[in-house]
């Protein structure tokens, strides 16, 4: 912008300086004039003087008229109609009187502003100015009555200098004075007149130029002494709305700023334009001398320049021009910076005021001490709103702002704002938990804050406060439905985080016992869409606590989480696995079969589950229904194929209840699963006590290589390790094996009765020296230690105490050690039977 | 021929006798007895006793076994230990003194130890013949003089054990 007016300036400083110029070289020559219509030339320098006079004579007429309208116009006279006019005083007493009225509403929003400890509007900030609006409210008038008065009495003072301007205006400018008159055209000047006609022609074009300027600086400045008189009359009356701006910050730019600046541009143009007057004025009245100070007419200048030139005139005209024309513009920038000027003088008054007023300390340090105290009332009913006494709403409040702008945009949304108000009101919520949080409250103050909690937000923080603090009871069974429902169930955001924080808590306290919970979870009231969720929650936590004892109750579970993700429902599965034993206690053999079959209808993992359950519990009672468990898990992993059967294994018993029968299991029965099981059950029991049997285990598991006798497989190389170290036999037979290498023993044989004999001598001779000390049950049933025994006692080979020991009816040889059980007696008892009763040995 | 260890074994002995002994019940009542009655039977010791007593009594050279059956039924409650006298007289033929002698030998030696698991099976094995005191300890005193023996209750068969 500045290099904008730079330019221009400098545009119309070369016009200046080319008009000029132009006077040098084109003024016309007073002596070349001659008779029209003989002479063309003649006739033009006629018809340009014509011209001259006629635009003279028009806007010499306006510019006088205009000279003088603006002299009526600026006396003291008709500007004191600006204060003097009652219609003024009746429309400010109108105006003060309904603006009175508004300082009550600054006192309440002050109170407000204090409240809610906004820095702009409350107590210690706004005290001050509303003070001194109320002061200037009521004399608003007659201090603009006297800066009226000031700016006229100003303007008075420079006419008085220019007393009659208008006068000395027409005379200035009048007719003839800007270009020469013909009778100076005479003589010699004529000679030149042929060079001089065309000066003579732009010479009138300069003068109307000049005169135009001259009659718009004065309408101008006309037309603004004219306003300037209702302007100020409508500024005066609306000057209480103004005044009372400056106690409002939000409202003191708009009135009381605009005000000043409109009131003071308005007043003072009048008076620093008639200063710029009085200039021109002044000018105009001492051209005469003033051109006499310029350059002597013997010089080569002093046909342009001299006294009573054309130039001398224009210079005149030129500078009075300045002065009317730029005066009006610099008038009006003076005038209306000393508007802005206002502004601070009375910010100064104002911080003047609040600093040194009586009492303003006081005041200061009462807001100050009270602040904090009222800072977090403030806070809270800036943010909640006020309460309305006596019921259970809030006045107001940033959260209550939100949550409605929130509502009305998910409703007015048309869809695109889905859950936006739920989603500010879980958010709103969370806020007033961490806020509560803070105060570190106990569960009776969170119930006495709930029971006066003024809206659902406030009551659904302090109740999900106490949730996670699991500091629910019984009492707040109902309560939890209907918050949740109020807050719109699992549909919503709030609603599910208010169920997590039930969760989260635990359900502890909420319910004295599982059957307490199993009742409230069966009620219809969870039945809802808004609480299903809920109840899905709880029948989860039922399920992980182990609490679910009803069939149906798994069912039931089963059924609401179906359309939930796949690792949910894993989840749901994995713990409702541990309350099949619960729906199994109590139960016989036979209904858990029947509840094994039924499963398989609801859940085929719960069946599994259940199954496993069954078997490790040893309640597998036939080998069909050890069939269908493993078919079961035809489709399982390998891993869990295994892990049933090594349960099942503890199962045989039921169905194959002695030795025999189990070893036709390994041997004979159709399923191969149910022979290995069978097979793992004899290796446990340590019954595996012949080398056909061996190899017939380890058939099941790869086979045995006939050269070495090792298993072919990891699996039968470790099941072969666990029956030789389950029986000493195998132990004992691999020595003699060993002792006697093939062809006399084949891995792919039996021993025959004399190896057979041999290896029970063989035993017999380890006892004596001391290598075997002990037999297990399984291993005093075998007949070659069976034999090995029943030939030491007899003989003699092994005493009581020793035989004792290897009956496993002494421990270590000292008293202590545990009673040997019914079968391990019984087995030695076997042995003294046969021994000493005339009992036979076992046969091979 | 059964070695004589075996014998003198309160639970061995009776193994070859002819049919007459139930193993089957006897292992029964072995499963209802505590563990220091269960090792009073099996233990070395105790065959060991028997022998010392057999050797001492020149009456019982052949009949150990009966000493042994005796205490086996004690211990495991088919007799009651008041009898364990008259029945040591009656299966030997001792005299009642050397048979009294005997039985209280082997209640202040062989039982001391279990005294209190010998009380709690005789007293629920015959509850209305068994009144023993409650003692504060069960330190067996070593008296030449049979107190039950005067007691006007027992008849001079009966071994008091209040004060064992």
């Amino acid at each position: 912008m500045d290099q904008i007016t730079k330019f221009k300036q400098k545009k119309y400083l070369a016009l200046f300086v080319l008009a000029i110029a132009l006077l040098f070289f084109l003024v016309p020559q007073h002596n070349a004039l001659a008779a029209c219509p003989l002479s063309p030339t003649d006739c033009m320098i006629g018809l340009i003087n014509w011209y001259n006079e006629a635009q003279l004579q028009v806007l010499g007429t306006i510019l006088v008229w205009s000279a003088k309208a603006l002299e009526a116009f600026v006396k003291p006279e008709t500007q004191a109609i600006i204060t003097n006019t009652s219609v003024v005083e009746t429309g400010w007493t109108l105006m003060r009187n309904f603006v009175n009225l508004f300082f009550i509403l600054i006192l309440i929003i002050m109170a407000f502003g204090t409240i809610f400890d906004n820095p702009k509007y409350k107590f210690s900030a706004l005290l001050p100015s509303f003070l001194i609006a109320a002061v200037l409210v009521n004399f608003s008038l007659a201090i603009g009555e006297y800066i009226v008065s000031i700016s006229n009495g100003l303007a008075a003072v420079f006419l008085r200098e220019i007393s009659n301007f208008s006068q000395v205006i027409a005379d200035g400018f009048a007719a003839g004075k800007l270009i020469p008159s013909e009778q100076t055209f005479t003589g010699a000047a004529m000679a030149n007149i042929t060079n001089g006609s065309y000066k003579l022609l732009v010479n009138a074009i300069f003068g109307s130029v000049f005169l135009i300027i001259a009659v718009l600086a004065f309408l101008t400045a006309f037309i603004f002494a004219l306003v300037r008189i209702p302007v100020l009359w409508v500024l005066l009356m609306v000057s209480p709305v103004a005044l009372l701006g400056y106690a409002l910050p939000n409202l003191r730019a708009k009135t009381w700023g605009t005000w000043w600046n409109m009131f003071y541009c308005w007043c003072f143009f009048l008076p620093f334009y008639i200063f710029f007057l009085m200039f021109a004025i002044i000018f105009l009245r001492n051209k005469i001398a003033l051109s006499a100070t310029l350059p002597a007419a013997d010089s080569f200048f002093s046909t342009f320049v001299g006294p009573g030139s054309a130039f001398s005139d224009l210079l005149f005209y030129v500078l009075t021009m300045i002065f009317m024309f730029g005066g009006l513009w610099y008038s009006r920038k003076m005038a209306c910076a000393a508007g802005s000027g206002v502004g601070k003088v009375f910010s100064t008054i104002e911080s003047g005021v609040r600093k040194y007023t009586p009492g303003a300390g006081y005041v200061r340090s009462l807001y100050g001490g009270a602040k904090e105290g009222l800072a977090a009332k403030g806070k809270e009913f800036g943010e909640k709103g006020v309460p309305i006494p006596g019921t259970a709403f809030r006045f107001g409040g940033a959260r209550e702002e939100r949550l409605r702008t929130a509502r009305m945009a998910e409703e007015f949304g048309f869809g695109a704002n889905v859950g936006v108000a739920d989603k500010t009101r879980a958010v709103e919520i969370d806020k007033e938990m961490k806020a509560i949080r803070e105060l570190g409250l106990t569960n009776a103050e969170l119930n006495a804050r709930m029971s006066t909690a003024k809206n659902p937000i406030e009551r659904a923080a302090a109740f999900r406060l106490r949730a996670e603090s699991g500091w629910l009871d019984s009492t707040d069974q109902v309560l939890s439905i209907d918050l949740i429902r109020a807050l719109g169930g699992s549909r919503t955001g709030s609603g599910a985080a208010l169920m997590n924080s039930i969760k989260k808590g635990s359900f502890e306290r909420m319910f004295s016992s599982p059957a307490e919970k199993e009742t409230f979870v069966r009620s219809a009231a969870l039945n809802t869409p808004e609480l299903i969720e809920f109840k899905k929650m709880l029948l989860l936590d039922m399920a992980q606590n182990r609490e679910l004892f009803d069939e149906a109750l798994i069912k039931q579970t089963l059924d609401l989480y179906k359309s939930d993700t796949i690792e949910i429902r894993k989840k749901v599965t994995e713990a409702l696995k541990k309350n099949i034993s619960n729906i199994a206690y109590g139960k016989s053999t036979t209904e858990k079969e029947a509840l094994l079959s039924r499963l398989g209808t609801i859940d085929s993992d719960l069946q599994r589950e259940f199954a496993t359950s069954m078997a490790e519990s040893k309640e597998i009672m036939s080998e069909s229904m050890a069939i269908s468990i493993l078919d079961m898990f035809k489709d399982e992993s390998t891993e869990s194929k295994k892990k049933i059967e090594e349960a099942l294994k503890d199962s045989i018993s039921n169905f194959a209840k002695d030795k025999t029968s189990r070893e036709a299991l390994v041997t004979t029965s159709t399923d191969v699963r149910i022979r290995r099981a069978a097979a793992k059950a004899m290796i446990d029991k340590k019954e595996i006590d012949s080398w056909k049997m061996r190899r017939e285990i380890i058939g099941l598991y790869g086979g045995i290589d006939p050269t070495n006798g090792e298993a072919r497989t990891i699996e039968g190389r470790q099941l072969a390790k666990d029956i030789s170290e389950s029986n000493i036999l195998f132990k004992e037979e691999a020595e003699y094996r060993k002792d006697h290498p093939a062809p006399a023993t084949s891995h792919a044989l039996d021993l025959n009765t004399t190896q057979r004999t041999e290896l029970h001598e063989q035993i017999l001779s380890n006892i004596e020296n001391g290598a075997i000390t002990n037999f297990s049950t399984e291993e005093l049933k075998t007949p070659e230690v069976f034999n090995a025994l029943y030939y030491g006692v007899r003989s003699g080979r092994i005493p009581i105490d020793k035989f004792d020991r290897l009956a496993g009816l002494k421990t270590g040889g000292k008293k202590g050690g545990g009673k040997p059980d019914r079968k391990k007696r019984e087995a030695g008892v076997k042995i003294a039977d046969a021994a000493f009763r005339g009992g036979s040995p076992i046969p091979y | 021929m059964v070695p004589k260890d075996f014998e003198l074994s309160p639970y061995w002995v009776g193994i070859s006798d002819a049919p007459g002994f139930d193993w089957e019940k006897f292992q029964d009542k072995i499963d209802k007895i505590s563990e220091p009655l269960f090792f009073l039977l099996v233990d070395d010791e105790t065959s060991g006793f028997i022998s010392s007593i057999v050797q001492k009594y020149s009456q019982l050279s052949s009949k150990g076994s009966n000493l042994a059956r005796l205490i086996r039924d004690v211990v495991i409650g088919d007799i009651f230990i008041g009898d364990l006298p008259q029945e040591l007289s009656r299966s030997t033929g001792l005299d009642q003194s050397a048979a009294r002698e005997i039985a209280n030998t082997v209640v202040s030696q062989l039982f001391s130890p279990i005294l209190d698991e010998i009380k709690k099976l005789q007293s629920d094995k015959f509850p209305g013949r068994a009144t023993f005191k409650q003692q504060p300890t069960s330190i067996p005193q070593q008296n030449s003089h049979y107190q039950g023996e005067d007691l006007p209750e027992s008849g001079g068969n009966i071994i008091d054990l209040r004060n064992k």
